[in-house]
Formats: C-alpha cells, sequence, structure tokens
C-alpha cells in the first residue's frame, strides 16, 4: 500500500457517498482504475452498503398501534426518576446561604484571637486573690 | 383523539422499521416507538401544522434512542435466543424462491454477522449508519434529524463505516 492508496482509502467514504470535489473525484477515479487493491475495497465498501439496506425488517407486531394508543391515552411511559425516590430530607440549601454559614463559621473559628481571652470571670479573681495580688511581672 | 389514531395509523410502521434498525429486536423497537409517540402527544402544542409531522416524529424517535442509550450507559442486552417468527418468514420466502440451502444458510449467516456487527456500534454511530446507508438519508438531513452539525454525521459515520469493515473483514459476500 502506497501513499496514494493511503488517501485514496480515506477519500472512498466521501467518494462513494458523491461528497468530493469533481477533480478530487477524478483523480479518485484514475487511482482506482490503476489499482487493483483500491478498486477491492471500493467494492466492499458498496457491497456493505448494499448488504445493510438489504437487512430485512420482521413485520411489526399487530397490536402495534393499539399499544402506542394505550400508552398515549395512559401516558405511562416513565418521563424521568420518580421524585419520591430522590426525597431530601432537609430543604435544598443554596450555594450563597452555604457560602454564609462557612464565612460565619471562620469568623467564630478566629474570634479567640481577634478578641483576646475575654472578660476575667470569679474563677480568675479567686485565683489572684489566693496569690495576693496580681503582678503580670512575676 | 380522532386524530391522533390517524397519526397512529399513518405513522407508526416508519417509526417501527427506523426503532428496529436501532434497537435490533422487535420489543425494544415496540417500547422506542411507544416512548416516541407519548413524547410528541406531550408536546403537541409545540407542533406546527405546517410542518411534516413524519420528520418531527423520526428526529424524536431518534433523540429519544439516543438519550435513553445514553442513560443505560454501556449496558447492552442480547437476546439469547432469536424470538421466533422475526427471522423465519425470510428463509420460507428464500426456500419459496427455489434457492438452495447452501445459498439459504450462507444467505442467512451473513445477515446475522450483519446484524451483530450493527448492534456492537456505539448508538451515535449506529445512529448515523441507519440514516445514511440504510435509510438512504444525505448527510444534511441525518444531521438534521440527529440536530449535530454536517462535520460530526460524516466524522461518525466514518469510524462507523470503518469499524464495521473490522468486523466484518473475514465475512464472505462483504
Amino acid at each position: 500500500m502506497n501513499i496514494m492508496c493511503v488517501c485514496v482509502e480515506n477519500m472512498l467514504d466521501l467518494y462513494a457517498d458523491g461528497r468530493l470535489a469533481a477533480c478530487q473525484a477524478r483523480w479518485v477515479e484514475r487511482h482506482l482504475a490503476s489499482c487493483p487493491a483500491c478498486a477491492g475495497r471500493a467494492a466492499s465498501m458498496r457491497r456493505l452498503v448494499s448488504a445493510l439496506r438489504a437487512l430485512p425488517v420482521p413485520p411489526p407486531p399487530a397490536d402495534l398501534a393499539a399499544l402506542i394508543r394505550d400508552a398515549v391515552v395512559s401516558d405511562r411511559v416513565p418521563a424521568g426518576p420518580d421524585p419520591e425516590l430522590y426525597h431530601e430530607p432537609f430543604p435544598a440549601r443554596t450555594p450563597s446561604l452555604s457560602l454564609a454559614f462557612g464565612f460565619l463559621a471562620f469568623i467564630f473559628s478566629l474570634s479567640s484571637s481577634l478578641l483576646g481571652p475575654g472578660i476575667p470571670g470569679p474563677v480568675w479573681a479567686e485565683r489572684v486573690s489566693q496569690a495576693g495580688s496580681f503582678d503580670p511581672g512575676k | 383523539m380522532a386524530d391522533i389514531n390517524r397519526l397512529i395509523e399513518t405513522h407508526s410502521g416508519k417509526a417501527y422499521l427506523a426503532a428496529y434498525r436501532l434497537t435490533g429486536n422487535q420489543a425494544d423497537a415496540c417500547d422506542l416507538v411507544q416512548e416516541t409517540f407519548v413524547r410528541v402527544i406531550r408536546k403537541a402544542e409545540l407542533y406546527d401544522e405546517a410542518f411534516d409531522f413524519g420528520g418531527w416524529l423520526q428526529r424524536m424517535l431518534f433523540r429519544v434512542y439516543l438519550n435513553g442509550r445514553r442513560a443505560q450507559g454501556r449496558r447492552r442486552e442480547v437476546p439469547l435466543e432469536t424470538p421466533e417468527g422475526e427471522c423465519c418468514p425470510l428463509r420460507a420466502a428464500e426456500a419459496a424462491a427455489g434457492e438452495s440451502p447452501e445459498k439459504i444458510s450462507e444467505a442467512a449467516e451473513l445477515r446475522e454477522k450483519l446484524s451483530s456487527a450493527l448492534n456492537a456500534l456505539p448508538p451515535e454511530l449506529r445512529a448515523c449508519v441507519v440514516l445514511v446507508d440504510v435509510e438512504g438519508h444525505d448527510y444534511g438531513q441525518a444531521a438534521e434529524i440527529l440536530g449535530w452539525p454536517v462535520g460530526s454525521v460524516s466524522g461518525r459515520l466514518f469510524r462507523a463505516r470503518r469499524l464495521l469493515r473490522d468486523m466484518l473483514r473475514r465475512v464472505e459476500g462483504i
């Protein structure tokens, strides 16, 4: 298989469907006339298409029209998944609400470092009185 | 309801032909045709009487098929045996036409291998083959029915034919 055969092989589908420009089609025809291998491939493709067209289809069931009418009347073909199967116990949260919650949680985690230890409670005062006097330098 | 009955009587046969070629068996073809008619009737208010109902039905059929296959993923159901009556009438007709038993057997084998190869194609490729090679539509019509650009139809058809030729390389008569 030479380079010409490779080019023609890739163009055979379009040639068979009549989608090549006239000059390209003439070029393919000239090559097919001189190359038995490519002519064989083209013939094989034609046989494949004609065999596909000749594939038999069995007759439809006698009650096909009645089945369609029943389906249309009762509209029994499901349009999508049953919503009950996908019922969520909690209402869906919107992305903006989730972002707001996340931001509040972040601020809360930072609050101890931002606000300090807070106002001293009674336990702190008791410890200070036991120590005698509060001297931060000791 | 009389209009719906008339549409079903007129178009169900052609829809069944396309559905059988897409699905490869009678039961799935009937289900596909039913589902397509149900969807068409649901969307009846969108239909403009100036347009061809058959073309609209065909577009809907192919889209229902492709969406259904996507939903099923890669799962394939192949019947273990050919249902009674799906191939026998043709063999009987060939026998009645005076064909020799060998020729009848060879033709049946070719049909079986061709059907298997067609069934093995991915749904998108198969839809292109059915529209262009089997039903004889041109690329533009196939692209309109499938809702794809013409280049996509052309590329998929090229791949489908290549796959079919590879699968049927050793089959006599192809």
